[in-house]
């Protein structure tokens, strides 16, 4: 005999219907907590990348499913993901946000612990004489996620201790990391350049639902495409870094029957890869020298292939985008129904011509600072989104775009992907 | 008068330009070469290799403008009011540019929501004519390396 699954969970499943979704999705309360149980804690979330943490005890701090995480490099070469916290009176250890130590230290009582999470010391232990207090005891330690796993460097962690492994959980996603360390003559990424952390005044999903949405550029971003397009005509022209800078922006200005062309492949767990128009600059003289070390890697032919793969942006749903080609990070960490943080990434292709990462900064500079012109108008269209949800009346969305033609970013065929991907995590019945 | 009450309220003007939103004139104090800075981090240095809030040459500076008067973009337009303060004249360069270090703050008005920012700012002023061009302004916000909402307009 089958239990009948609890209300929530009737009403989880009844929310996201085929071609439309419950607008309480985005604005109960109830449901994001929900969220961050089902989903959040029990995927493979991006915590970071190994360059971050390069020698034994250099730790990064991370956010899964709000709970505080250090990301910590240990003596023998592994990386340990631990929850942040002090097995005494539960305060945050770890402040900083990056660093290096050889034992992390409690600030209030001084209870220190292992880079490996465990209990090392507690000062006047004859206070927990015949308590049966054991510093062995891992409960009293910083505990370890329950999985942690890298791909080519980069960290993804699960507080779930089953579930798909990391390699089957990105599944085809791992061919926009592959391209970027192909991309680099040394065969190694960095994370380099500093980092830009933005607020956003929306619900999680609304940003990923509109990350592979090729209809809204030329419409959201007119405001900012116009005097970019004017901007290139100005005498003297512009060159150089706001020349890149203003294509950035204008790219944007695409038709949509561009937009229709424009490939995006689909896979499970809610991932998402799209390609991009804007081709590599090579006429650019470092950029040929950089293009003949890639030659010498790899042979010609197949460093054609690939500096053409042109990849805008790859979904790990649910945590992170990377944008290959751009070679931006974006991890996503909710905090509130209505409230999202974004932390924006630059990673340097090692051994690559420093004109190459320059450009990577006036990119991330451009799209993805606080005062992108871009990102104004994106982030304005989501609250509206949020305020619009939050209004009850009338109660669905609509995300039917695309079902004959789900292979292009005029589809919303990935949003139906995430709502699949949403409705697994979601709709188990028993807790994580 | 003196030098720094004459830069001082040079300043003054700079920072009523923007309040009252004339870009064009503000963005006419500049000389042609100019930089407007926003570090991402107090003491950055390098803002080619590592990411700023704002870093911006003319063309950036005018196509920002652009999209602020833009009918159709969203959240403009955005009301400010800033007050200078702590006006110094830090020393020349040895071609003859004036370094001044100054204090702000601004409110600012958007989207029903009032908005406080403050830092230190630096000018790099060429003397031009009987007044000056800014080759470089530089804007140490207090919280730069916090979470910050959107940014739109000019410090």
């Amino acid at each position: 005999m089958t239990s009948e699954p609890p209300a929530i969970d009737r009403k989880v499943a009844d929310l996201v219907q085929p071609g439309r979704v419950h607008r309480r999705v985005y604005s109960d309360a109830a449901l994001f907590e929900l969220e961050i149980e089902r989903i959040f804690a029990r995927a493979w979330c991006y915590v970071g990348h190994e360059s971050q943490v390069p020698e034994a005890g250099s730790f990064i701090r991370a956010s899964i499913a709000r709970r505080q995480l250090v990301v910590v490099r240990q003596e023998n070469g592994d990386i340990a993901v631990l929850h942040n916290r002090c097995g005494h009176r539960g305060a945050l250890v770890v402040a900083e946000r990056c660093g290096r130590v050889r034992r992390f230290r409690c600030p209030y009582h001084a209870w220190t612990f292992r880079t490996n999470g465990r209990l090392q010391s507690v000062p006047c232990m004859e206070g927990y004489d015949e308590t049966g207090f054991d510093t062995g005891d891992p409960a009293l330690g910083m505990a370890p996620v329950a999985r942690v796993g890298t791909y080519r460097g980069f960290i993804f962690a699960s507080l779930a201790a089953t579930g798909p492994d990391l390699d089957e959980f990105l599944g085809p996603t791992k061919g926009a990391i592959d391209n970027m360390l192909d991309r680099a003559p040394g065969g190694r990424l960095e994370v380099a350049g500093g980092c830009f952390r933005v607020r956003q005044r929306n619900n999680w999903k609304i940003y990923l639902e509109n990350m592979h949405d090729g209809l809204h550029p030329m419409i959201v971003h007119q405001p900012s495409i116009d005097p970019a397009r004017d901007g290139t005509k100005q005498q003297p022209a512009p060159i150089g870094d706001s020349a890149f800078a203003l294509s950035v922006i204008a790219a944007n200005g695409q038709t949509y029957e561009s937009m229709a062309e424009l490939p995006v492949r689909n896979s499970p767990f809610g991932h998402t890869e799209m390609a991009a128009f804007r081709a590599n600059p090579a006429t650019d003289p470092q950029f040929r020298a950089y293009r003949e070390e890639l030659v010498a890697l790899h042979g010609a032919e197949h460093t054609d292939h690939i500096l053409s793969d042109n990849r805008l942006s790859t979904m790990f749903y649910p945590s992170a985008s990377v944008q290959a080609t751009s070679l931006q990070m974006r991890v996503i960490i909710p905090e509130a129904v209505d409230r999202t943080l974004i932390e924006i990434w630059s990673l340097r292709l090692v051994g690559a011509p420093r004109n190459l990462f320059q450009r990577t900064i006036v990119l991330a500079n451009t799209a993805h600072s606080p005062s992108s012109l871009i990102k104004h108008d994106d982030f304005a269209i989501y609250a509206r989104v949020q305020q619009g949800l939050a209004t009850e009346g009338i109660e669905w969305i609509d995300c039917r775009r695309g079902t004959n033609d789900p292979s292009t970013s005029m589809s919303e065929a990935y949003i139906r992907n995430q709502f699949q991907a949403w409705r697994d995590y979601m709709g188990a019945t028993t807790a994580p | 008068m003196t030098e720094t009450d004459d830069v001082a309220s040079f300043l003054y003007k700079e920072a009523e330009l923007l309040d009252s939103g004339e870009y064009d004139a503000w963005l006419a104090l500049f000389t042609h070469d100019a930089r407007y800075w926003v570090p991402s981090y107090p003491e950055q240095t390098d803002p080619l290799c590592e990411v700023s809030l704002f870093y911006e040459d003319r063309a950036l500076m005018h196509a920002r403008i652009g999209r602020l008067r833009h009918p159709r973009a969203l959240g403009v337009p955005v009301r400010t009011s800033r007050l200078i303060g702590n006006v110094r004249l830090t020393g020349h360069d040895a071609d003859g540019t004036l370094i001044v270090r100054s204090r702000f703050q601004m409110i600012e008005f958007i989207d029903d929501e009032q908005r406080l920012h403050g830092g230190g700012i630096t000018h790099h002023l060429v003397p031009a004519d009987d007044t000056w061009k800014i080759r470089l302004k530089r804007v140490d916000l207090v919280n730069a390396g916090g979470i910050f909402d959107l940014l739109q307009v000019f410090f």
